[in-house]
């Protein structure tokens, strides 16, 4: 009973992980890419050693996935994983899947078949009952889909959601403490950097945990404390990132320290030349090309063990260098930037784009932003690293103010996984009557479906949300 | 996952009293476990067996109650609200180690492994001895070793001391776009209006792909080349003396750090680019020039180098012909360790590139080497002696020449050795050795000088015993020379000899026996035929004073022999 259950355990973690990971590959793949088959593979794999010639039920109970009956244990490692099947299940009210055990015979084909039909099942009104619709239609007998039997689900997933929320939100606000306690103490003398650490520790978790959370944070923008929100939003930027690459939590650390520290050096350079509108002066410009360096120096007198401190180097150093090794600060003996100031450059260029400065009439709006790099890419950003941030971002990303086709304005809340980024959940933001605009109904974009089958409501373009008045991340958060 | 979500105790399967007995029954073998890690040597079978046990014993436990919750308070453990331990408030003790760091409880879960436990113990150990870390803390500790069945729950890190939470998010306020104030409308000032992109364009390449997981594997095993190469550059930089001084602070760190990491390249590159740099500095900032070769003399220290002590013998080739050029790169005061290296035997090739690195360090600083002269024991010494006869001639005899006074003879009779085979002085200098107040000195000049006939030396001695005038305490000495004078010398020196012992009887009675005596001993020395027949001729003499110094002789070579 002992071996089976711990088998089932194992075997169910890896379940979980080949579906979540097949029900992402067929959406960007075609059914005969390699990927596709391999994912298929893997799939059916892992199902022949967790059937044991039974069918498989795998079944969304109280937030808590269980499969054959017996209630899965997560690893830490995971949490984004499951995360992302409770929300796929929530969205299509789904209370269960059931592989029967006909489905070990069935084609590869079929296999991605019915995938797509999951995937696609959202922008029905009933997913369930359209799933089911789709599979009499084309005999797929060995699998069945039963709808959401109780409302707690939802109750419990709202709170442990809540909780989140609650915890990404203290860890943002400490961050900036942190930021600013580690940049005031470093000019005086040795700090050290044990809280930095625990920091970064749970930004990886919260970033493993809920990304597109993690994003909308990012977009917080705090003009009087602009280095220290600055730097916090890097590090959440650039550890998404990093997510969202597949580095290692060790690495994510690393790259999330990196964010926080990346500009300490900044802190030294008198407010004159930081606010300064118009041109800088030679020696205004001089003083800011030397924050890397100065804020390198600084990092070398934290107490850090002697690892952390040649990882988090790198990053802040390199972090205005170009992939030819142009920009600043000059080098000779580097011939080639980290992967950690590759990251670093890209979200702190993205970040920096889309605050409020003085030295420009605006700030980009999100999109263009990343128009503007896009463009850039390859001279500027590493390009592979650059395509994934957009991916990552999405084209409007988190945290945006658009206007949808109608005319009105929204924020973009989030992309739910089979929107293939370009059909967002979205918060309208209507006009009060006095000029200010404020809360109205979240809406999925994927949702406004015309009578053609394609969505009736789009984003049309980036808003700049300042010229506004509007601190999109106020909204953000309230709604999340 | 929150405590509710499991609680197969609660359901009136178990009784409370057997579940907290087998609980503390677990907990007392993860404390033997973690004792016996702490104890013995990693391997041992004690700590092994152990380890096995309390995995045994946990594993049955969570196999029946699923998993296995311990909140850490202050002085104790507790589960199910009841006490599993106490222990005092103070380090060393578990409760206390994890309280510390704030974590609030620890929980195992099935299918926890061997490697799991060892680890987490591991950890736990290691924090248990150490007083207050600022460098980091279990809880980074356990968040990096990546847990796949031991959970666990920390108190906010940033809680205040009144335990609220400040919130300033709320008054992170968005400010209006002062540049163009009230506009509310989208007619702001474009930016280049760059193209879309195309969502296509955004999905990665097979090869791009591959691209990117090598970039991560580069990042996530690379080593500290990159680290060191940005340090050389940061140095590069860097116009004022603090900084200067605070990069070459932490490349020492590094220098020593990759020695004993046996990354000997990246040890070179710090030690060849610092030598690129100070060039490049040396006009322009003549104050980091005596900085870095401040570097360069600790970094040459035994204490810098101690790490290569302990791999010299095991390294291979390659990683030998690193640590030469290293070597090269260094100060003279590397000479130190270098020589005991040489001292603790190695390989001739290994010997070789000490010899030679040597050689080239004593080039930049010659002290370091005359302190290991001065003060090394004689194996030291020894093992120095044929590096410093490759020194310059000048030198080479400086150091030679102090050797012929330290106390091992061995060390000596080598310098002395080495300065004759090598024609370091000119023979009529070694021969005035002959008279150096130091017995022992003089002893090894004479044996080096007997060696072999040499017409020189032979003359020499002839000119020497024919016109010093000794004193009665130097007989012994004027018998060495006699003795020596036979051992180089030729024909020419029986004409000299014969008068002496046939001849001569002017000579006051004590030294004419001593010069008879002499005469004897070299005729004996020179062994040629015309030497014999000197002495058959002399033993047959009716003179009783000359049969008696052959009498006198034998007896003494006699009584030699007996007492050899």
């Amino acid at each position: 009973m002992a071996d089976f259950q711990s088998t089932l355990a194992r075997s169910g973690q890896e379940f979980l992980k080949f579906l979540y990971r097949l029900i992402n590959t067929v959406r960007i793949y075609r059914d005969n890419n390699h990927l596709i088959r391999k994912g298929v593979g893997e799939l059916k794999g892992v199902m022949d050693s967790l059937s044991g010639g039974d069918d498989i039920s795998v079944h969304l109970w109280r937030g808590r996935f269980h499969i054959r009956g017996e209630r899965l244990q997560y690893r830490r490692d995971l949490s984004s994983i499951i995360n992302g099947m409770v929300a796929f299940f929530t969205q299509r009210t789904i209370g269960q899947i059931i592989f029967f055990n006909a489905s070990k015979n069935v084609s590869t084909e079929d296999f991605v078949a019915v995938i797509r039909l999951l995937n696609d099942s959202v922008m029905s009104a009933d997913p369930p009952a359209w799933f089911e619709e789709k599979i009499l239609e084309h005999g797929f007998s060995w699998v069945q889909v039963i709808r959401k039997q109780d409302e707690e689900l939802s109750v419990k997933a709202v709170s442990l959601e809540d909780e989140r929320y609650e915890k990404a939100r203290s860890t943002y606000i400490h961050a900036v403490d942190t930021v600013r306690e580690v940049a005031q103490k470093a000019c005086k003398g040795i700090v050290g950097v044990r809280k930095t650490r625990r920091l970064a520790q749970n930004i990886v978790d919260l970033v493993r945990e809920d990304n597109s959370l993690m994003l909308g944070l990012a977009s917080i923008k705090d003009y009087d404390d602009y280095t220290y929100t600055h730097s916090v939003n890097v590090a959440l930027l650039a550890t998404c990132l990093g997510r969202q690459i597949n580095m290692s939590d060790i690495s994510l650390e690393y790259l999330s320290v990196c964010g926080l520290l990346h500009d300490l050096g900044k802190v030294g350079v008198s407010k004159d030349v930081l606010h300064k509108q118009g041109e800088l002066s030679m020696g205004e410009w001089d003083q800011m090309k030397a924050h890397p360096l100065i804020g390198v120096r600084k990092i070398l007198r934290l107490n850090a063990p002697h690892k952390l401190r040649s990882r988090i180097i790198l990053g802040p150093f390199e972090h205005h260098l170009n992939p030819d090794m142009s920009g600043y600060p000059r080098t000779i003996f580097m011939d080639k930037i980290s992967l950690i100031g590759k990251i670093l450059r890209i979200s702190d260029v993205y970040e920096a784009l889309t605050a409020q400065r003085a030295y420009r009439a605006r700030a980009y709006a999100p999109d263009e932003a990343l128009r503007k790099m896009w463009s850039e890419r390859g001279q500027k950003f590493d390009p592979i690293l650059l395509k994934s941030f957009i991916r990552m971002m999405g084209i409007y990303p988190v945290g945006s103010m658009v206007e949808l086709s109608d005319g009105n304005f929204a924020l973009i809340m989030d992309y739910p996984e089979e929107s293939r980024n370009d059909l967002p959940l979205v918060l309208l933001l209507v006009n009060d009557g006095k000029g200010n605009l404020i809360r109205g109904d979240m809406v999925y974009l994927a949702d406004q479906v015309a009578k053609g089958g394609s969505p009736s409501l789009n984003v049309v373009r980036g808003i700049e949300p300042t010229r506004f008045g509007i601190q999109a991340a106020e909204f953000f958060l309230h709604e999340k | 996952m929150s405590a509710q979500d499991k609680i197969p105790l609660g359901t009136g399967k178990f009784f409370q009293e057997d579940v907290l007995k087998e609980t503390k029954k677990v907990y007392a073998g993860m404390l033997l476990a973690s004792k016996n890690l702490s104890l013995y040597p990693p391997g041992h079978s004690i700590p092994v067996k152990s380890i096995k046990q309390f995995h045994q014993t946990l594993e049955a436990y969570l196999q029946k109650y699923e998993y296995l919750r311990l909140e850490i308070e202050r002085n104790r453990i507790v589960s199910l609200d009841e006490e599993i331990s106490s222990e005092p408030h103070e380090e060393g003790t578990l409760p206390f180690t994890l309280f510390r760091d704030g974590i609030r409880w620890i929980e195992f879960n099935q299918g926890i492994d061997l490697e799991e436990i060892k680890s987490f113990l591991t950890i736990v150990n290691q924090h248990m001895i150490l007083s207050s870390e600022p460098e980091g803390d279990i809880v980074t500790n356990i968040w990096e070793a990546q847990f796949s069945h031991i959970q666990y729950d920390v108190a906010d890190f940033f809680v205040n001391a009144d335990g609220e939470m400040k919130d300033s998010i709320s008054s992170f306020k968005a400010e209006l776009d002062l540049t163009e104030p009230g506009e509310k409308n989208l007619g702001e000032k474009p930016y280049d209006r760059q193209p879309e992109i195309d969502p296509v364009a955004l999905i990665l390449s097979e090869q791009e792909q591959e691209q990117l997981q090598e970039m991560i594997h580069f990042e996530e095993e690379a080593d500290f080349s990159s680290y060191v190469n940005a340090l050389l550059d940061i140095l590069l930089l860097y116009r004022d003396e603090e900084s200067f001084r605070t990069i070459l602070e932490v490349l020492s760190e590094e220098f020593t750090g990759t020695l004993a990491r046996e990354e000997f390249d990246i040890s070179l590159k710090i030690v060849w680019g610092l030598r690129k740099i100070v060039e490049q500095y040396r006009k322009q900032m003549p104050w980091a020039v005596p900085i870095a070769e401040n570097f360069f003399q600790k970094a040459s220290d035994v204490d810098s180098l101690s790490p290569i002590l302990q791999t010299w013998n095991h390294i291979n080739a390659e990683q030998t012909d690193i640590l030469e050029q290293i070597f090269k790169y260094l100060d003279g005061q590397a000479i130190r360790t270098l020589a005991l290296l040489l001292a603790d035997g190695a390989s001739q090739r290994k010997k070789q590139i000490l010899s030679d690195s040597i050689i080239v360090l004593a080039g930049k600083n010659m002290r370091p080497l005359e302190d290991l002269l001065d003060h090394s024991d004689e194996k030291l010494v020894d093992n120095l002696i044929p590096i410093i006869v490759q020194l310059e001639k000048e030198k080479s005899l400086h150091y030679l020449m102090k050797l012929l006074h330290r106390d091992s003879s061995l060390i000596r009779e080598k310098a002395i050795r080495e300065i004759m085979d090598r024609g370091l002085v000119p023979l009529r200098e070694v021969f005035e050795w002959i008279d150096d107040p130091d017995e022992v000195v003089r002893r090894l000049v004479m044996r080096q000088l007997g060696k072999k006939r040499d017409s020189v030396i032979e003359a020499l001695f002839l000119a020497y015993l024919g016109n010093t005038t000794f004193q009665k305490d130097q007989a012994d000495h004027v018998m060495v020379c006699f003795k020596t004078l036979g051992r180089c010398g030729s024909l020419r020196s029986i004409p000299y000899l014969r008068e002496i012992l046939l001849n001569r009887k002017w000579l006051p009675g004590f030294w004419r026996a001593l010069y008879r005596r002499g005469a004897v001993v070299a005729l004996e020395a020179l062994s040629i035929p015309e030497s014999e027949q000197l002495l058959d001729k002399a033993r047959r003499s009716l003179h009783p004073s000359l049969r008696i110094v052959f009498r006198d002789l034998s007896r003494e070579n006699q009584k030699k022999k007996g007492d050899r």
